[in-house]
């Protein structure tokens, strides 16, 4: 099952060959956070065209982690770390997405 | 017995007012980053026209600065304009011992001061009370949903530890010097 979800992971890095499929319903533990920070390594322009799912995907692995809607204040430092490494993946998209020309690589 | 009295009420009207040391030279343009934001006024009219004392925040040097100018014109707007320009305004700065001395000026007000703080999500707040982004690259504005937004960052002390916290805040309204909100930290 963990495969299955790196599988989807790693397509919607935009590195795999496949078109992207969700199957972010499939009941499954989060990414580590390993997985989640090499997925957040290889965000590009590639994953603005399914940004919607892509930022669903990354918002469910935060709920997954009982992380939705908390304040890092509130945190120890591995879930902290885990929320600021997925966040910046959502607002990574959200804003060079929307904004073509803020950043050189999206 | 009425020195006294002056006295106290004197000490107890500066209890509310903010205080600041006006510092003695004028801001240079080298130094000064982006656009003056989070403006308060105060307008005085005689028969000689407006006065406009405005009160806002700009970047000096990547760190928020308060800065102070006066215009004076038959128009309000024109006063005000006159009073935006920071290279003749004075930069407000917080009264220390070294800073107070008998040829400063120190000015104290009723016009809320503005100050970098710990925010939290949903706030409605103004722009300076939020860090700038400390990577160049995250400094600029963007646009999401339709508004205006930024992404700053908030310097943090836990457990003898110095975290940095990121988030976004937004503009409040489409309105010039509107307040923002905050859209997310984490």
């Amino acid at each position: 099952m963990r495969s299955l979800i790196v599988l989807a992971a790693v397509a919607i890095t935009g590195c795999a060959v496949q078109p992207y499929q969700p199957i972010l319903q499939v009941q499954s533990p989060a990414l580590t956070f390993e997985e989640l920070d090499h997925i957040s390594r290889n965000v590009n322009s590639s994953n603005c065209k399914n940004i919607d799912a892509n930022i669903a995907f990354v918002e469910r692995q935060l709920q997954l982690k009982g992380l939705t809607n908390r304040l890092p204040e509130n945190l120890n430092n591995a879930d902290r770390l885990y929320n600021s490494t997925a966040k910046s993946m959502i607002w990574a998209l959200r804003v060079g997405c929307n904004n073509p020309r803020r950043y050189d690589k999206l | 017995m009425k020195p006294y009295l002056l006295g106290l009420l004197l000490v107890a009207g500066l209890a509310n007012a903010e205080c600041f040391v006006r510092s003695s030279t004028n801001i240079t343009k080298s130094a000064l980053g982006g656009q003056p934001t989070d403006m308060q006024k105060i307008i005085k009219s005689d028969a000689a026209g407006f006065k406009c004392i405005l009160r806002y925040r700009i970047l000096i040097d990547d760190e928020w600065a308060t800065v102070e100018g006066e215009g004076q014109a038959k128009i309000e707007d024109l006063a005000c304009a006159r009073a935006l320009d920071a290279r003749k305004g004075y930069q407000l700065l917080e009264p220390t011992r070294e800073r107070v001395s008998s040829d400063q000026l120190l000015i104290c007000t009723d016009l809320r001061e503005i100050r970098i703080r710990p925010v939290k999500p949903g706030e409605i707040i103004w722009e300076s009370e939020t860090d700038i982004h400390r990577i160049g690259n995250e400094r600029g504005y963007f646009n999401y949903k339709d508004t205006r937004c930024r992404m700053f960052t908030e310097r943090n002390a836990r457990d003898g530890n110095l975290l940095t916290y990121q988030g976004v805040i937004c503009q409040a309204d489409s309105k010039t010097n509107s307040k923002w909100r905050v859209v997310d930290k984490y």
